[in-house]
């Protein structure tokens, strides 16, 4: 793919030739689905990471990221394509390698000490030496005096600084981080991200590299050497690959820093809203389209948002505005632009003429409008045509879910059935009954009262 | 003590516990009592005392409880824990000790406070044995109260549960007791 340049001023080259350490080489990787049938999460993706270099993997959550670091840890082996380690095709577990986890995955059982210890006896180190070597790696991440503590008496900060000195204490080449701070409050994360630098960028011990995860456009502007926009769902392919030489220690605010989030930001919404909506002619005959996980709220709450300032905004002001996360205003967009009341040219947001009806419009006017654009969309066209034969007009959620699994077997069905009901509750086209689980045709209550959440 | 590993291994693989659950339900469902005369004329074939025997028997009764929480306990082991184990390459008696011990624990007490319970019951039937018109015994509590209610003696059959029933509460308050605060302590994987 095509590497940006965002800072003209080259740096220094680092006294040694940074050589490659691991590798992904058109690797493709395919899930085996409950009904058997493979399906493809990861196509045709390279990935390689060099000595003293912080490399991130960046992408919208479902786009695979997780997936590829496991593939270059050892952890999962790739359906196609290779693996390499130093140049040699790789075997089990990638010896280079310490993951950090989002999660911590600490034993809750083992004190601090021990979280750290215990990895040093799967290496048969000796156990005077494994106890020296924990107590540095508990020091360097800041939790001298903590080793006797367990877990729980933790924070989240605290509890990632024990997993981070569990991987250190390998002495591993590469650190791997997935999604390390996401479990983190913001001012702590902020402190650990700078500290996980400094780490790194003592020159003359491991890490040499870092590979991260993350869907935290800032936070890879702020950490990354080389960032891999990761896009697109089932499968997901690199989009880009773009190269972040500002200086360190880098500033949040300093114009570079913003341009070059802007630009990720341009990345990010090209792929995840293209401009030219797939259309069902393009899908095969059973395709139904998935329903993004939004709340009728939502979307109301977006088409007013842009209503009230002349039917236009861009995503990036619309998220910063509204103190939304980034990648859940991509789904709320991404689910108005369904039902046709947005279109998304580039980063911006345009009120559609259906969508500005939809705002101007008196409440049952709305539902109506709503109603109509639902029945635009398969799922919710052929459960309607079952209500409307069924003598009762009523089906059970099973059938439901069972269309759901069926036709879109890669969603949570679970999620896309709260979507259904949510929405189909909004337009009044169904009602939903919780406690015999089964919907039935929207009527009109007698006393004109719309049952209307 | 095979319930262990055996319980572990089938809550930890998801093919095993698809194809061993039900025989493993159906297994427990049997009433192990049924088993006895038969258990019980191997054993005089093989020459064992019917004091050993009994220990043999109520094992049999109990070890579904313990395999039923071990299996519910390995499959509550979280992911991350499991993969974790697996990039540090902690394995086998390593693993087992650092993982799979302590996150079945909670559950194995549960199995060993119940399967105890059922031990007692079954101590009554399996001290004390009439086979083919012969009263096997072993020297034991159970046989004081089957013995006693054989031949109606309800002062003797009366004191006899009296004194199963103490030492039962005291079990509970002693062993179990510092057992359950050890797994809610230590082992507990919700904090």
């Amino acid at each position: 793919m095509n590497a940006q340049r965002v800072n003209p001023s080259k740096q220094a080259p680092s006294l040694d030739e940074p050589e490659i350490l691991c590798e992904a080489r058109h690797v493709s990787h395919d899930f085996v689905l409950p009904n058997g049938k493979p399906l493809r999460v990861l196509e045709d993706i390279s990935v390689a990471v060099a000595s003293n270099e912080v490399v991130a993997l960046l992408g919208p959550s479902g786009s695979g990221k997780s997936t590829v670091l496991r593939i270059l840890a050892g952890l999962i082996k790739p359906s196609h394509g290779d693996v390499l380690y130093r140049g040699q095709p790789l075997h089990g577990l990638n010896p280079g390698v310490a993951i950090v986890f989002q999660s911590f995955a600490l034993f809750p059982w083992m004190t601090v000490r021990q979280n750290v210890q215990t990895v040093l006896d799967a290496r048969a180190v000796q156990r005077s030496e494994a106890a020296g070597r924990a107590e540095q790696a508990i020091g360097r991440v800041g939790l001298g005096g903590f080793e006797d503590a367990y877990p729980r008496e933790l924070s989240g900060g605290m509890k990632q600084r024990v997993g981070m000195a569990r991987a250190l204490v390998v002495d591993p080449e590469i650190l791997f981080m997935d999604e390390p701070f996401s479990q983190v409050d913001a001012l702590t994360a902020e402190s650990l991200r700078a500290e996980v630098l400094d780490i790194w960028s003592r020159k003359e011990r491991n890490p040499s590299s870092i590979l991260m995860v993350s869907h935290d456009i800032r936070e890879v502007a702020f950490m990354a050497d080389r960032i891999v926009v990761l896009g697109g769902a089932n499968p997901a392919r690199v989009r880009t690959v773009v190269r972040n030489e500002l200086p360190r220690p880098r500033d949040y605010q300093s114009t570079e820093c913003l341009a070059l989030v802007n630009q990720l930001y341009g990345v990010i919404t090209g792929s995840e809203l293209p401009d030219v909506a797939p259309t069902a002619a393009t899908r095969d005959a059973t395709f139904i389209e998935p329903l993004p996980h939004v709340s009728p709220g939502e979307i109301v709450g977006l088409l007013e948002y842009l209503d009230a300032r002349g039917g236009k905004g861009d995503v990036f002001r619309i998220a910063a505005q509204t103190n939304q996360e980034f990648g859940h205003l991509i789904t709320v967009v991404k689910a108005a632009e369904m039902l046709n009341f947005v279109d998304t040219p580039k980063s911006a947001v345009i009120l559609e003429s259906e969508g500005r009806r939809f705002v101007q419009a008196p409440p049952e006017q709305r539902q109506k409008i709503w109603r109509a654009q639902l029945l635009k969309l398969s799922l919710f066209r052929e459960i309607a045509d079952v209500l409307r034969r069924r003598r009762k007009h009523s089906i059970d959620r099973d059938f439901v879910l069972e269309t759901i699994v069926m036709r879109m077997p890669q969603e949570d069905y679970e999620k896309v059935f709260a979507t259904f009901v949510g929405w189909g509750r909004f337009g009044e086209l169904l009602s939903y009954d919780e406690t015999t689980a089964t919907i039935t045709r929207y009527e009109r209550r007698r006393s004109g009262e719309p049952a209307v959440e | 003590m095979w319930a262990l590993p055996a319980g572990i291994a089938i809550g930890l693989s998801n093919r095993l516990s698809r194809v061993l659950q039900p025989v493993v339900q159906i297994a427990a469902a049997f009433p192990a009592p049924m088993l006895f005369p038969l258990v019980i004329a191997v054993l005089q074939w093989a020459g064992v005392s019917l004091g050993w025997g009994s220990i043999l028997l109520m094992l049999l009764g109990t070890q579904w409880y313990i395999l039923f929480n071990v299996i519910a306990g390995a499959t509550a082991i979280p992911a991350d824990l499991k993969e974790a184990t697996r990039s540090y390459r902690l394995s086998g008696w390593h693993r087992f000790r650092t993982l799979y011990f302590p996150g079945v624990f909670p559950y194995l007490v549960t199995g060993w406070v119940t399967a105890a319970g059922g031990a007692w019951n079954a101590s009554i039937v399996a001290e004390f044995v009439t086979f083919k018109g012969q009263a096997l015994r072993a020297p034991g509590l159970g046989a004081e109260i089957s013995g006693a209610a054989a031949r109606a003696d309800f002062p003797h059959l009366a004191a006899a549960i009296l004194v199963m029933s103490v030492l039962v509460v005291a079990f509970n308050r002693t062993v179990w007791r510092w057992c359950y605060r050890l797994a809610e302590e230590r082992f507990s994987l919700s904090k």
